[in-house]
């Protein structure tokens, strides 16, 4: 009895501490000069999805900390997605307006533009994750 | 008397519809689709619609406003950015300032259909269409 017991808390620790689901999605649609109309965050189940959409005045941000983790422990923070837009950014600038790339050791990163409908969709996986959608 | 009148004419086609007019209309994320730049009679047109991967900039060095005003480059990108600033800080979506005492702009921002237009005249041409 008491082994059984410790056998399910063993393997419930081991499902919180290693989140099979940690992506995080950010999607921006028609922005106006001053930023978005409609600015939606949802956090379920390790998946951090921020939505933003319509002309308006509000920044295209998550406004509530989380973090992504592996069997490595935290491989994002909330605030970490910033310099990976911008890398996106960049790289949609310079070169093709959709792709893939590594940032850090810890995570993999996809992108794409549509010029037409100025719509712009980022997605950053840990490596675990990546290789278990078959994007590496 | 002849050559007084024509020299007036002169003068006063030489001042009038002599700004700046600048049309801005969905802008995507990286610039816009087509940015369309007209110069006539004086009246310096730059109209930038739909996202695309141009900036809204004018081509040349500088703008001859009227013959007491030319905006460099850099003058214009530094009342273009004032405006941008001055619209999300202060939340006024329409308003005027004079820019380094040789310029006077007026600015409207159309959130509804995402559309900021702004004019610049000279102090003089401003004074003359009895804008201050």
């Amino acid at each position: 009895m008491i082994m059984t017991k410790f056998i399910i808390l063993a393997v419930a620790i081991i499902g919180i501490n290693f989140s099979g689901f940690c992506w995080t999605k950010i999607e921006k649609k028609d922005g106006g000069f001053f930023g978005y109309k409609l600015v939606t965050e949802t956090h379920v189940g390790g998946n951090n999805a921020l939505a933003c959409n319509g002309p308006g005045k509000l920044k295209c941000v998550f406004k509530y900390g989380y973090s992504v983790e592996d069997e490595g422990g935290i491989i994002l923070r909330f605030d970490d997605y910033t310099p990976i837009e911008k890398d996106c950014l960049s790289r949609i600038t310079r070169e093709n307006t959709s792709g893939s790339f590594y940032y850090s050791t810890n995570l993999f990163v996809k992108y794409s533009y549509d010029i037409d409908t100025d719509n712009l969709t980022m997605e950053i996986y840990s490596i675990y994750e990546a290789k278990k959608f078959g994007f590496i | 008397m002849k050559q007084l009148i024509l020299l007036g004419l002169v003068f006063s086609s030489f001042y009038s519809n002599a700004e700046i007019i600048v049309t801005k209309k969905d802008r995507g994320i990286f610039g816009y689709k087509e940015v369309t730049e007209v110069q006539a009679e004086g009246r310096h047109t730059l109209t930038c619609l739909h996202p695309g991967r141009q900036a809204c900039r004018p081509q040349i060095p500088s703008m001859v406003v009227d013959g007491t005003l030319t905006l460099t480059a850099t003058e214009f990108n530094t009342i273009d950015a004032t405006i941008e600033r001055t619209v999300q800080d202060n939340e006024k979506e329409m308003g005027s300032f004079i820019f380094d005492n040789k310029a006077f702009v007026t600015y409207s921002y159309n959130p509804y259909q995402n559309t900021l237009i702004y004019t610049i005249y000279s102090i003089t041409e401003a004074k003359n269409k009895n804008l201050i």
